[in-house]
C-alpha cells in the first residue's frame, strides 16, 4: 500500500543492524513492524495550503457537487475547535516551560523530540516555505504529505476525477487512506500510545515534569470526540451511487457497522502497537545515535548528557541497561502505582499474575481480546495468545520490571499475534447490525464477574458505547429499554471521562474570543453556527450548505483572517497562557475521575446495562 | 530444611561453656556484635537451643505470681515483678501476634503472596515467613519443646531467648554475677543497655538480614506489602514508651531524666542500622528465575531460598513518591522529594535522623552525610548496582556500632536537646519538598525530645512546641480508610516549623 522507502530511513536501518544482535538475541516470530515511518516521505506544504479551500464552502463549491464528497469547512473546525491544532501552542506556553526547566531541554527544540508528535518532525528538506511547526498536528501529519511521490497529491486531490481513484493510487501519491480502520488506528496509536521508530515515545520523566498521562484509548471512541471535520462513510451522498468497485475499493458496504468495525481492529492494532513500542524500547542493546529518539530516558537527561560514556555510542547499551527500570515504567499500569492507599484496597481484591507488587504492562490494549477470541478466534488462537500474554507477564513479575530482553521478546510475540489474529480474523469479518447486538451481549458477559481496572474499563465502556450507539440508529428507540440504555452509556461519558475532554468548551471560548480579536469584531455572532459539530452531523448536500454559507464572517473578513495571522494568534501569549489554565483544570478533573473511579460500581452498571439490552 | 550444623554441640553447651569463653577472644568473631545480635534459638556458636514455651515461665511461683490474686490488681504504671506473664497476657499485643494469623485479613494476605503455588495447600499459620516475627525470630531452624505452641505469639523467649539452657539456671544463686557475654553465650537475649533493647526489636520491626543462607531471611518488602501486610514503619522511643511493659522501669527513668532523648537517639541509630543490614541483604540476594514467579513459602520443598529476592525492592523507596493520586500541576505535590522527575526517592525514614544526630554527635572521624549521600546517590539510580550498594553499606553499618557505643554514657543536657531539635527540625527541609516520612519522623523527635526536655526541668516545657506538635500531628494524620497523607497537609507544616525556629531565635 506504500511502496516507497525513504532512502535515509534505509540507512538509519542499516546504520542500526550490526549493534542489535546480542549473543542470547531469539529469532523474532513474526516481523509485526509498523511502517509508517516509510510513508512520511515527500513535501509537506503546511495547512495554510489546506486553508484556501477547506475554510468554507463556496457556491461554486455547491454547484460542482463538492460537497456531496467532502465538508470544506475542515480547516476551520480543526483550527478554532479542534485541540491538535493547538498542540504545538502548549509546548510554548506555561507547561512547556515548566517542563523545560525540569528535563533541561527547550521542549520546541527538535532535539526534545516533542516534536515528533505537537507538531510534525521532518528534515528541513521536506518542509515547505508555508510549513510551520506552530500549526501543531496540523491536516499532513494525518493526511499525509501533499507532496508526496509521484508529483504528490495536492493538485491532483482538487481534480472531479480524484473521486474514482483507489485508496491504493492515493496513497501513492502520499494522501494516507483514514478510512481503512488499520491505517487508522495505527495514525492515531502512533502518538496516543506512541512508536519508538517515529521517535514518539512519552517517558516516565516527561510524565513527571508534567506531562499529562496519556489515557488509555480506543479509538473508535476518540475519534467522537474530535470535532468532526469529516463525512462518515454512511454519510457521503457521492458513494451511494458510485459504481460498485469503487464502493468496494473504498470499503463500503450497506449497513455496516463501520464504529464497531473500528473499536475491534482498533484493540488488535492498539495491542499490537503497544507492544512493538514496548518491544522496541526493550530492545536496548539497538541504542544508537540515530534512534535515540526513542529513548528519551538518555537524551532528556542531563545527567546521562553529561556522562562522559554518552559521548561513546558503544555504551550506549550499557547506559539505556541502567535505565531500564525508567522505561519500563513508562509501560507500566500507571494507576496500578499511583493510587493513594487505602484499607480495603479493591486492588487487593483481584488475583495477582505474579507477584504482588511488581509493576505490570498497562492492561487497556488487552481488555477487549477476549471478546475478539471470543467472537473471531478459535482454540488455537487462544492458545498462541495465553502463551505470548504469559511469557510477557512471566518477565514483569519474574523480577520488577523484567528483563529487557525477555521483555522485547515476548512483547515482539504478542505483537505479531496481534497482527496475524488481524490479518487472518478481522479481515472479512463481518460488522453487522446481528453481530453487533452480539458482541455487546459478550461485552456484558465477559465483564460482569471481574474487577476491572479504569483503563479497562473504559475500553469496555466505549466500546459498548460505540457498538450500541451505532447499532440503535435508525431504530427510533424502539427498543423498550432504549433509554435506560443510553442514561447508562451517557453516565460513563462522566464517570470514566469518556466524552470530549473536561473544559472543552472553555476552550472554544477562549478560542473564539482570540477570533473575534483578530476580526476586530465583538459579537462575531454567528461565528461557528456553520461548524459540523454546530449542525450536529454532516448533512445532506443541501442541508449543509444552506446551514454552512448562511455566516458572512468569514467572506467578509477573509482578508483578515489570514493563516498565517491566525497561526501567530494561537501562539500568542493571551491565547497560550489561559489555554494551559483550562488545560490544567481540565486534566485535574480528568484525573480526580481516573482517582475516584470504584469498580464495583462500574460492575453493577454494566450488569444492569447487560439486563437491558435487547435479546440476542 | 537440614539445619547445617552439629546438633550436638548443644547438649554440651554448659559443659564446654567456660572453657569456650577463656578462648573467645581467639575465636576471630566480634564478640559485640554477637552479643548484641543474638540469632534466636542458638548458641553464638550455631547450637540449637530448644524453645520451651511460655509453660516453663509461667509457673505460678515464677512469672506468674499475680493470677492468685486477681486481674484487679494489674496496674500499667506500677509493674509488679514476678507478674510478667500476667501483664504480657493481658496487655501485651504480642500476645495475639499469632491469633491476627488467622484472620480473614491474613489469609488475603497469604493467597496474595503465594498464589495458587502447585507447592501445596498453606496458611498464614504455617508460612515461616510470617511465623518469623508473629511467633519469634529463625523460625525456620529452630528447635521446639512438645510443650512450644506457636499460638502463644511474640512470647517470652521470642524476645529474651531460648531457654533451654538458662531456664533452671536463671533464678539461681550465681545467675545475677555472670556477665551480659555468659548469659548471652547460653541464648539470654541481653536488654540492659538501651541498645541491647532497641536491637531486640529490630528484627520484627524492621526486618532481620542474617548472612547465612541457611537461616531465614525476614522482610516485610513491597512483595508482601502489595499483599496487604502493613508497611513497617518503627520509631523505637515511640513504641518504648508506649509498650505495655511487664517491668518496673520508673528506677531506670529517676536514673536518667533524659531517658526519653537518649531512647530516640538510640532507636534512630538501631533503625538506621537495622534497615541498612535488610538493604544489604536485599542487594545481596539473587534475581528469582523460576518459570513460576510467585514466592513460594520458605519452608516448603522447592524453596529457592530467603536469599533470592526482586530489586530494586520498593519497599527500600518513598511509599508515596509512587502512591499518590495522580495531579495535574507541576511540580506534583504532597512532598513526593524526587531528585531526578520521576524517580523513587530512597530512605526517607531512618535516615533523615541520623543525619540530625550527626550533626550535634558526628561520629568521629567519619563523615556520615556524606556516605549516607553515596548509599542514597546509587539508590536513587533506576537500577542501582548492587555490589556499590553492598560496599557502602558495610560501611556504615560499623560506623553506626562505634557510634552507638560511643553515645552510650554521653549526657544529654536541656541545652543539647535543644541543639537535636533544631537539628531534627531542619531535616523537614532537606532537600526542599517535605515528605510525610521525613515530616512524621521530626514530630517523633519533637516528642521525644521535647518529654525529656521536661524530665530535666518541668519548669521549662515550652508550650509554643507542644501546640505545634498538636498541630503537626492533625496535620499528618491519615483520614477515614485512607493510608495515605492527606493531601496539600504535609505543605502546611512548613509554616508551623518555621514559627517554632522564630521562637527560637527570638529567644536567642
Amino acid at each position: 500500500m506504500f511502496p516507497t522507502i525513504r532512502p535515509r530511513h534505509c540507512l538509519a536501518v542499516a546504520l542500526t543492524v550490526p549493534l542489535c544482535f546480542p549473543a542470547n538475541a531469539q529469532p523474532q516470530p513474526v516481523e509485526a513492524r509498523s511502517n509508517q515511518a516509510e510513508h512520511m516521505a515527500g513535501t509537506y506544504y503546511g495547512a495554510s495550503s489546506c486553508f484556501q479551500c477547506h475554510k468554507q464552502p463556496t457556491r461554486l463549491n455547491y454547484n460542482r457537487g463538492d460537497l456531496d464528497w467532502c465538508l470544506l469547512t475542515e480547516y476551520s473546525t480543526w483550527r478554532v475547535v479542534d485541540k491538535h491544532s493547538m498542540a504545538y501552542a502548549v509546548l510554548e506556553g506555561p507547561r512547556g516551560d515548566e517542563m523545560g526547566e525540569i528535563l533541561k531541554m527547550d521542549v520546541t527544540r527538535p532535539e526534545s523530540g516533542c516534536l515528533t508528535c505537537h507538531a510534525q518532525q521532518l528534515p528541513s528538506q521536506q518542509l515547505g516555505p508555508d510549513f510551520s511547526y506552530k500549526d501543531g498536528v496540523n491536516c499532513e501529519v494525518c493526511h499525509g504529505p501533499s507532496g508526496g511521490p509521484s508529483g504528490g497529491w495536492l493538485g491532483p486531490h482538487q481534480t472531479s476525477n480524484w473521486r474514482l481513484k483507489s485508496p491504493e493510487q492515493k496513497a501513492e501519491l502520499g494522501l494516507w487512506n483514514l478510512r481503512n480502520p488499520v491505517v487508522q488506528s495505527e495514525l492515531c496509536l502512533s502518538c496516543h500510545v506512541g512508536n519508538a521508530k517515529l521517535g514518539r515515545v512519552v517517558s516516565h520523566p516527561m510524565y513527571a515534569a508534567g506531562h499529562p498521562p496519556l489515557p488509555s484509548i480506543d479509538v473508535a471512541r476518540f475519534v467522537k470526540n474530535i470535532p468532526q471535520h469529516w463525512r462518515d462513510k454512511d454519510n457521503i451522498p457521492w458513494w451511494d451511487d458510485a459504481p460498485e468497485p469503487i464502493r468496494k475499493a473504498n470499503g463500503i458496504e450497506n449497513s455496516k457497522l463501520y464504529g464497531a468495525e473500528l473499536t475491534m481492529v482498533g484493540n488488535i492494532i492498539a495491542l499490537r502497537d503497544s507492544m512493538n513500542l514496548l518491544a522496541d524500547r526493550a530492545d536496548i542493546s539497538n541504542t544508537s545515535p540515530q534512534g535515540l529518539l526513542a529513548w528519551p530516558e538518555l537524551t532528556l537527561n542531563q545527567s546521562v548528557r553529561q556522562d562522559p560514556r554518552f559521548e561513546d555510542p558503544e555504551e550506549f547499551p550499557r547506559l539505556a541497561l541502567e535505565r531500564w527500570p525508567e522505561m519500563a515504567m513508562t509501560h507500566s499500569d500507571c494507576l496500578a502505582c499511583h493510587h493513594e492507599l487505602r484499607k480495603p484496597g479493591w486492588r487487593q481484591r483481584r488475583e495477582y499474575r505474579s507477584a504482588p507488587g511488581r509493576p505490570m504492562p498497562r492492561p487497556f490494549p488487552l481488555a477487549l481480546i477476549e471478546l475478539n477470541l471470543d467472537q473471531f478466534g478459535n482454540d488455537n488462537d487462544r492458545a498462541k495468545f495465553e502463551a505470548y500474554s504469559s511469557k510477557l507477564y512471566e518477565a514483569f513479575g519474574d523480577r520488577p520490571f523484567g528483563d529487557p530482553n525477555l521483555v522485547r521478546d515476548a512483547a515482539r510475540a504478542l505483537a505479531g499475534w496481534a497482527e496475524l489474529f488481524h490479518d487472518r480474523r478481522l479481515v472479512g469479518a463481518e460488522f453487522n447490525r446481528e453481530s453487533g447486538l452480539r458482541l455487546l451481549h459478550r461485552l456484558c458477559e465477559l465483564n460482569r464477574d471481574a474487577i476491572l481496572d479504569y483503563d479497562s474499563a473504559r475500553q469496555v465502556a466505549s466500546a459498548l458505547q460505540v457498538i450500541y450507539r451505532e447499532w440503535a440508529v435508525g431504530r427510533d428507540g424502539q427498543e423498550s429499554n432504549h433509554e435506560q440504555i443510553v442514561t447508562i452509556l451517557a453516565s460513563w461519558d462522566m464517570e470514566l471521562n469518556l466524552g470530549r475532554y473536561p473544559k472543552s468548551e472553555e476552550r472554544d471560548a477562549l478560542s473564539l474570543s482570540i477570533l473575534r480579536t483578530l476580526a476586530m469584531d465583538d459579537s462575531l455572532e454567528e461565528f461557528g453556527t456553520w461548524l459540523p459539530m454546530s449542525i450536529a452531523e454532516p448533512k445532506s448536500p443541501e442541508e449543509y450548505w444552506e446551514a454552512s454559507r448562511q455566516n458572512p464572517i468569514l467572506l467578509a473578513f477573509g482578508p483578515l483572517l489570514d493563516p498565517s495571522q491566525m497561526r501567530d494568534a494561537y501562539v500568542s501569549e493571551s491565547f497560550k497562557t489561559p489555554l494551559q489554565r483550562i488545560n490544567n483544570e481540565g486534566l485535574r478533573i480528568a484525573l480526580d475521575v481516573a482517582s475516584g473511579y470504584d469498580p464495583y460500581r462500574f460492575r453493577e452498571q454494566l450488569c444492569k446495562l447487560y439486563e437491558c439490552l435487547p435479546p440476542n | 530444611m537440614p539445619h547445617p550444623r552439629s546438633r550436638n554441640v548443644g547438649a554440651h553447651v554448659l559443659v564446654f561453656l567456660g572453657s569456650w569463653l577463656a578462648t573467645w577472644s581467639s575465636q576471630g568473631l566480634a564478640w559485640e556484635d554477637l552479643v548484641a545480635r543474638p540469632i534466636r534459638g542458638e548458641t553464638p556458636a550455631g547450637a540449637p537451643i530448644q524453645f520451651l514455651g511460655t509453660n516453663s515461665c509461667s509457673a505460678n511461683a515464677c512469672h506468674n505470681r499475680g493470677v492468685s490474686r486477681g486481674a484487679a490488681e494489674l496496674s500499667l504504671f506500677e509493674p509488679r515483678a514476678d507478674w510478667e506473664l500476667m501483664y504480657w497476657q493481658r496487655f501485651d499485643p504480642h500476645a495475639r501476634a499469632y491469633a491476627v494469623l488467622e484472620t480473614e485479613q491474613s489469609r488475603r494476605i497469604e493467597w496474595a503472596l503465594r498464589g495458587p503455588t502447585n507447592l501445596g495447600p498453606h496458611s498464614a499459620e504455617q508460612d515461616t515467613l510470617c511465623l518469623s516475627c508473629h511467633v519469634h525470630q529463625n523460625y525456620n531452624n529452630a528447635v521446639h519443646a512438645p510443650e512450644f505452641s506457636p499460638s502463644d505469639g511474640v512470647s517470652c523467649e521470642s524476645c529474651h531467648g531460648a531457654s533451654q539452657y538458662w531456664t533452671a539456671s536463671h533464678y539461681q544463686l550465681g545467675w545475677e554475677s555472670l556477665s551480659t557475654q555468659q548469659k548471652a553465650s547460653i541464648g539470654f537475649v541481653p536488654h540492659d543497655s538501651l541498645a541491647d533493647r532497641a536491637r531486640s526489636c529490630m528484627p520484627c520491626h524492621v526486618g532481620s538480614a542474617i548472612n547465612d543462607p541457611s537461616l531465614g531471611l525476614v522482610d516485610v518488602n513491597h512483595d508482601l506489602i502489595a499483599a496487604g501486610h502493613p508497611r513497617l514503619s518503627f520509631e523505637f522511643a515511640s513504641y518504648h514508651s508506649r509498650y505495655p511493659k511487664h517491668w518496673d522501669d520508673r528506677e531506670e527513668r529517676r536514673g536518667d531524666p533524659s531517658f526519653e532523648a537518649r531512647a530516640w537517639l538510640v532507636g534512630q541509630l538501631a533503625g538506621a542500622e537495622a534497615s541498612l543490614l535488610i538493604l544489604r541483604a536485599r542487594a545481596g540476594r539473587s534475581v528469582r528465575s523460576s518459570p513460576d514467579s510467585m514466592p513460594p513459602p520458605l519452608n516448603l520443598s522447592g524453596d529457592p531460598g530467603p536469599h533470592t529476592g526482586p530489586w530494586p525492592e520498593f519497599a527500600e523507596y518513598n511509599c508515596y513518591a509512587c502512591h499518590h493520586d495522580l495531579q495535574g500541576g507541576v511540580p506534583l505535590k504532597l512532598g513526593i522529594d524526587s531528585a531526578s522527575p520521576g524517580q523513587f526517592t530512597w530512605g526517607t525514614w531512618y535516615p533523615p535522623m541520623t543525619n540530625a544526630i550527626a550533626r550535634e554527635f558526628p561520629p568521629r572521624g567519619r563523615d556520615w552525610p556524606g556516605l549516607l549521600a553515596s548509599i542514597e546517590a546509587e539508590m536513587n539510580k533506576p537500577l542501582p548496582d548492587r555490589e556499590r550498594v553492598m560496599v557502602r553499606v558495610d560501611e556504615a553499618t560499623r560506623m553506626i556500632d562505634a557510634w552507638l557505643d560511643d553515645l552510650r554514657d554521653r549526657p544529654l543536657d536541656f541545652g543539647t536537646l535543644d541543639r537535636l531539635l533544631s537539628a531534627a527540625i531542619d531535616q523537614s527541609r532537606t532537600p526542599s519538598a517535605p515528605t510525610w516520612d521525613r515530616s512524621a519522623q521530626v514530630y517523633l523527635a519533637m516528642a521525644a525530645l521535647h518529654a525529656a526536655q521536661g524530665d530535666l526541668d518541668s519548669s521549662r516545657r515550652n508550650p509554643v512546641l507542644v501546640e505545634a506538635m498538636d498541630k503537626i500531628l492533625d496535620r499528618l494524620a491519615f483520614r477515614g480508610n485512607s493510608n495515605s497523607p492527606p493531601e496539600y497537609r504535609i505543605e502546611e507544616l512548613e509554616a508551623i516549623l518555621s514559627a517554632i525556629e522564630h521562637q527560637a531565635d527570638s529567644e536567642e
